[in-house]
């Protein structure tokens, strides 16, 4: 196939080239964001958070709401019944986020078995579909998507001093709950503008994988939040398409395509790559007969 | 002791518990601008939780703190620069050491600020004085122990403080930093800031404080170091064997006979009746 065909294929469609500008912001500001989620060891709060906006969608596509808010609300819900029982409960942190997110998907899971046609609306909610999405819930997902990103740029600097040491922060007498607050609040609305691109289950590797690979290739925050921004942006593009011609799901395909980045990057970083590491390895003979 | 007559950090009835542990009972402060406070006293003698109650990371059971007449609320806190004893930060974040420093502004500027020109060069002339301004593109996990130490002191004399805690500052770094350390004290007092810092040396305490306050779960004694750095107050504060030890240690420093330190409860200094029995 010619290689202009080849690339214009898929954007000749207004469809298409919505679902392009879409998954692109998406994955952009879950890049962003995800840089901070990892360096604070957040995945399996993510994670969690994920699969706890399913009820509030299920409850929205019963009702024929609007999804991300529904999302939202319940994500904001979860996220309040985690705080509160780590912080009332003498519960450890992992186990009182287990319970909180396995409640809230059975909640959601029991929802929509009680409808006749679940099995479709499921395997939407939980693996996006963004080519068959209306053009309003990839306008509003888009939007979602955007604020994230904006919040996180217009909140760099507190964002950062609260990650690496909150204590200053709270001595400088800057707002630290209010902050932690708006970081989580931004995480599950992360997690909800992804929902239709690449579903609840694999939002999270939109948030990790392109974050983890930049932590590979750069050293300072604010560059590894661009490097992971672009990844999350390329992967989207290689997604799409992979998706379009091959007809296989784009949740999978994008993700897939930001494994392979994280992958080729862990072979061939410059400093940090397996490759790099390999030829740099120290000689021990040379060093002791030097 | 009124709090309202001069500018500075007044600290009243100040107590502090952890659960049922009594850290800090009934303690009063002052740190007037111009002056270096010393804040002397054995391990758990509650330095760190008097310095912690005074920014709010702590609760407090009781007292009142004032910054220049006012009390002090959340925004206040920006004037106060703080380096605290052992950093609890995240030592594999990617941080540069010049970003470390310019946090310490970001208090000043506010919750959607970010860091002017001018915030830059501050940050970079605090390193320099610290004598650490090659090191300023390194992450801060890549340095050593001391040279981290002077970060964190560079960070809070980058804030431009009105006050400043300094939780040993003096505490594992070289003879150089201490040198620089303690001319960074001075230049300070100059500048009308009001210093409180937390040490072990006495010798240092005797030569550079304004006023030392020893601390034993409560204020043992406060004033002019001749004055307070008695054998009888140390003895007081630090039991026996600690007493005998810091005093050989600071030879030099002769306190005159008649004074009699100020102590905090009012009359001559009763017997510890809890704590004291366990050491
Ligand atoms: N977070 C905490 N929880 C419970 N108890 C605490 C806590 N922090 C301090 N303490 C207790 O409070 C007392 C005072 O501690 P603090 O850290 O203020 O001592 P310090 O004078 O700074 O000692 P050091 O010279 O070792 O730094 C100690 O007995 C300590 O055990
Ligand atoms: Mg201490």
């Amino acid at each position: 196939m010619n290689p202009l065909a080849f690339l214009l294929g898929p954007i000749q469609f207004e469809l298409t080239q919505r679902a392009l500008v879409e998954a692109t912001l998406v994955s952009v500001a879950c890049g962003v964001l995800g840089v901070l989620v990892v360096q604070r060891g957040l995945s399996f709060i993510s994670d969690a958070l994920s699969h706890c906006v399913v009820p509030g969608v299920v409850a929205a596509f019963l009702t024929h709401a609007n999804r991300e808010l529904g999302g939202t609300i319940s994500a904001l819900i979860a996220a309040w019944a985690m705080l509160l029982l780590r912080r009332r409960g003498a519960l450890g942190s992992d186990p009182s986020i287990a319970v909180v997110f396995t409640t809230m998907f059975a909640f959601g899971l029991a929802l929509i078995s009680a409808t006749g046609s679940y099995l479709n609306d499921l395997t939407e909610i939980l693996f996006g579909a963004i080519l068959a999405t209306s053009p309003g819930e990839l306008l509003a997902s888009g939007a979602v998507a955007t604020v994230v990103l904006a919040g996180t740029v217009a909140l760099f600097w507190p964002l950062v001093l609260v990650s690496f040491d909150p204590v200053a922060a709270r001595a400088q007498g800057l707002p630290v709950d209010r902050i932690e607050l708006a970081f989580y609040g931004l995480l599950a609305l992360a997690v909800v503008s992804g929902l239709v691109a690449v579903g609840s289950m694999l939002v999270t590797g939109l948030l990790i994988v392109p974050a983890t690979t930049a932590r590979i290739l750069a050293r300072r925050v604010a560059t590894q939040m661009v490097v992971s921004g672009l990844i999350g942006c390329v992967a989207s593009w290689i997604g799409l398409y992979t998706s379009y011609y091959l007809r296989i799901a784009s949740g999978g395909a994008i993700v897939l395509a930001a494994a392979l980045i994280f992958a080729v990057a862990l072979l061939a970083a410059p400093r940090q790559g397996i490759v790099a590491r390999l030829l740099h390895r120290p000689r021990r003979t040379e060093t002791v007969t030097a | 002791m009124s709090a309202r007559t001069t500018a500075g950090l007044h600290v009243e009835r100040l107590t502090v518990m952890y659960g049922p542990h009594l850290a800090l009972d009934d303690a009063c402060l002052t740190c007037e601008r111009g002056q270096v406070v010393g804040l002397l006293g054995p391990n758990g003698s509650g330095k760190s939780t008097l310095l912690k109650a005074v920014l709010g990371l702590t609760r407090m059971q009781n007292g009142r703190i004032t910054l220049d007449g006012a009390p002090l609320d959340r925004r206040a806190r920006a004037r106060i620069a703080y380096t605290p004893q052992r950093n609890e930060v995240d030592w594999s974040f990617p941080i540069t050491v010049e970003e470390v420093v310019v946090l310490g502004r970001q208090g000043l500027r506010g919750l959607f600020g970010r860091p002017h020109r001018s915030d830059w060069r501050i940050a970079w002339e605090a390193l320099d004085q610290l004598g650490i301004g090659e090191l300023r593109r390194r992450q801060i996990g890549e340095l050593s122990a001391g040279q981290q130490q002077r970060v964190f002191i560079a960070r809070a004399l980058a804030q431009d403080g009105d006050v400043l805690l300094l939780d040993e500052p003096l505490t594992g770094v070289d003879a150089q930093t201490q040198t620089i350390v303690l001319h960074m004290l001075t230049e300070l007092r100059r500048r009308g800031r009001a210093v409180l810092v937390t040490t072990h040396d006495l010798t240092l305490a005797g030569e550079i404080c304004d006023c030392v306050c020893l601390l034993n779960t409560r204020v043992i004694a406060l004033g002019a170091p001749a004055h307070v750095l008695t054998p009888r107050a140390l003895l007081e504060t630090f039991g026996g064997d600690g007493a005998v030890r810091l005093l050989e240690g600071m030879a030099e420093i002769d306190p005159p006979d008649a004074a009699e330190p100020r102590y905090a409860s009012g009359g001559t200094p009763a017997r510890r009746s809890s704590g004291s029995a366990t050491r």
